[in-house]
C-alpha cells in the first residue's frame, strides 16, 4: 500500500467514526483515491445515507407518530418496521375496543399484552355487571317479566312511535289470596310464575309483558288491532284450560281486559279502559261462578 | 373430473379429498419447503412459458379461487366484521398461513390495510426488490368478496421479499357486485 492510500484510509477511519457519532454528511477525502479506496469510500457513503434516511422514521416512531412510513427497501431498520406494524395494529385494536368490541386481545407486546388484556377483562366484567344491573332494574325477579317502571317507559315510547294500532291488555289472577292462605306463599309464587309463563307464550317475542305488582299483569301489543288482540286473549284462555286439566293442586283463572287505540290515541287512557274492562270481566266471572255453585231452585 | 377442458374455474373445497383418510400415517400437514417448491417452480415455468405479468395474474386468480373456497368452507360468515376478522386471523394461524393483523379498517368505504407476518409464501425468502405475494393478494380478495358480496382489489405494498419483514396489503372494494 502506498503512502497516499494509507493516508486516505486513516481519513476514512475518521469518517466512519463521524458516521458512528450520528453525523451523516457526505464522505469527503482530501485527495483523489485509488479505485480500491474509492470503492470503500462509496460503501461507507451508502451506509451513511441508509442511516440518514432512517433517522426521520425512527424519530417519528419514538414520538408515537405512526403515520410516517419507513424508508422503502432499507434493511437496517427491519425490527423497527415490525414494531411500527405492531403499534399500528394495537392502535386499530384500541379503536375497535373504544367502539365496543371487547373481544380484542393482544399477544405480541410482552408484559404490555398481559396488562392490556387484563384491562379488557375488567372492562368486560364491568359491562356484564352493568348489563345485570340494567336487567334487574327492568325486570320483575319472580317472573322475569318486565316490571312496572319499564312498562311505563315503554308505554310512552310506543305512544310516540308508529306501530299503531296498539292494543293494551290488563290481566289479573283470580284466587291468588286463596292459594296463599290455604297452600302457602311458595304455592302462590308458583301460581304467579305459571300465569306469567302462560301470558308470555300467548304473545309475540317483541310484545312487552310486565308484572305490574301482586297478581296484576299488563301487555303492550304494538301493530295489533282489536281482532288480533282478542285472538291473543283466546290463546291465553286455551293455555289456562290446558293447565287446569293437568293441575291437581290449584287452578289458574285470569281475568282479561283489552283496549285498542289508533294513531294519536293515548295509551295511558287505553290502559285505564283495559283495566276497567278487566274488572268488568272479573265481576262477570265471579257472578257466573257463584250461580254455577248455587243449586238450581 | 380434474382434467376436463373448461372456460371457468370449477374447483371446490371437496376436491381436496379426504386427507385424513388418505394419509393415516403422514397426517394432514407438510413442510413449508414443499409448499414453496410447488409455488416457485410453478411460477418459474409460468414465466418461462408466458411472461412475468401473466404468471402473476395466474397466481393471483388461483389465490382468489382458494380464498373463495376457504371462506365458504372454513370461516364463520354470519359474524359482524370484527368477529369475522378474528375468525380469519385464527384460522390462518391454525392452517399455518401467517399471522394476520389489521392496521386500518373503513367499513363504510370497504377499505382495509392489513399485514401478514411469518407469511407462508415469502417470509425468509432471499431479498429481491419486488413483492411476490400475488397468490396472497388473490386469497384475501376472495375471502373479502365472499364475506361482503363486493369485488375487491388487493395489492401487496410491502413484502418480506422486498426487504420489509412484514407483508402489507391494501384492500379496496371496487364498484362491482361479485359475480
Ligand atoms: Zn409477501
Amino acid at each position: 500500500m502506498n503512502e497516499r492510500d494509507s493516508h486516505l484510509l486513516r481519513e476514512l477511519a475518521q469518517e466512519v467514526e463521524r458516521v458512528a457519532r450520528g453525523d451523516f454528511s457526505p464522505v469527503r477525502l482530501s485527495t483523489v483515491p485509488s479505485p480500491e479506496v474509492a470503492a470503500l469510500a462509496d460503501e461507507i457513503s451508502m451506509l451513511s445515507d441508509s442511516l440518514a434516511e432512517t433517522r426521520e422514521f425512527i424519530f417519528a416512531l419514538s414520538q408515537g407518530r405512526l403515520d410516517v412510513d419507513p424508508p422503502p427497501r432499507n434493511r437496517l431498520i427491519a425490527p423497527f418496521k415490525q414494531l411500527q406494524a405492531n403499534l399500528r395494529h394495537l392502535t386499530w385494536q384500541t379503536q375497535q375496543i373504544a367502539a365496543g368490541d371487547l373481544n380484542q386481545r393482544v399477544d405480541f407486546m410482552g408484559e404490555f399484552s398481559v396488562a392490556f388484556n387484563s384491562l379488557i377483562q375488567s372492562l368486560l366484567e364491568k359491562r356484564l355487571a352493568e348489563e345485570k344491573l340494567r336487567y334487574l332494574s327492568n325486570h320483575d325477579p319472580l317472573t322475569d317479566l318486565y316490571n312496572r317502571g319499564y312498562f311505563t317507559e315503554e308505554l310512552e315510547r310506543v305512544e310516540r312511535g308508529r306501530r299503531f294500532p296498539v292494543s293494551i291488555m290488563m290481566a289479573d289472577l283470580d284466587g291468588l289470596k286463596g292459594v296463599n292462605d290455604t297452600l302457602g306463599h311458595a304455592a302462590g309464587d308458583r301460581l304467579i310464575r305459571q300465569a306469567a309463563q302462560l301470558i308470555r307464550h300467548a304473545v309475540r317475542g317483541d310484545d312487552v309483558v310486565a308484572r305490574m305488582g301482586g297478581d296484576e299483569f299488563a301487555v303492550i301489543l304494538p301493530n295489533t288491532d282489536a281482532d288480533t288482540a282478542s285472538k291473543v286473549c283466546d290463546r291465553i284462555r286455551k293455555g289456562e284450560a290446558a293447565f287446569n286439566l293437568e293441575s291437581s293442586s290449584y287452578v289458574i283463572g285470569i281475568s282479561i281486559g283489552i283496549d285498542t287505540v289508533d294513531r294519536g290515541g293515548s295509551l295511558t287512557e287505553a290502559l285505564k279502559r283495559a283495566d276497567e274492562n278487566m274488572y268488568r270481566e272479573k265481576f262477570a266471572r265471579k257472578k257466573k261462578q257463584e250461580s254455577a255453585g248455587r243449586p238450581d231452585s | 373430473m380434474f382434467k376436463e377442458d373448461r372456460d371457468t374455474p370449477r374447483f371446490q373445497w371437496k376436491d381436496l379429498g379426504d386427507i385424513e383418510a388418505g394419509r393415516p400415517n403422514l397426517g394432514s400437514t407438510t413442510s413449508v419447503a414443499v409448499y414453496r417448491l410447488m409455488q416457485y417452480t410453478l411460477r418459474d415455468i409460468l414465466i418461462a412459458r408466458y411472461d412475468p405479468d401473466t404468471a402473476s395474474e395466474i397466481l393471483r386468480e388461483a389465490g382468489k379461487l382458494a380464498g373463495t373456497e376457504f371462506c365458504r368452507n372454513i370461516l364463520k360468515k354470519d359474524l359482524d366484521f370484527n368477529g369475522f376478522f378474528a375468525d380469519l386471523q385464527s384460522q390462518l394461524k391454525v392452517f399455518g398461513v401467517g399471522i394476520m393483523r389489521m392496521e386500518k379498517s373503513d367499513l363504510a368505504g370497504l377499505e382495509f390495510v392489513m399485514t401478514v407476518s411469518e407469511d407462508l409464501d415469502c417470509s425468509g425468502l432471499p431479498l429481491f426488490e419486488e413483492t411476490v405475494c400475488e397468490y396472497d393478494e388473490g386469497f384475501i380478495a376472495g375471502v373479502l368478496t365472499v364475506y361482503t358480496g363486493k369485488e375487491f382489489l388487493v395489492r401487496e405494498i410491502d413484502c418480506w421479499a422486498s426487504g420489509e419483514r412484514t407483508c402489507r396489503f391494501t384492500a379496496r372494494a371496487i364498484d362491482r357486485e361479485a359475480a
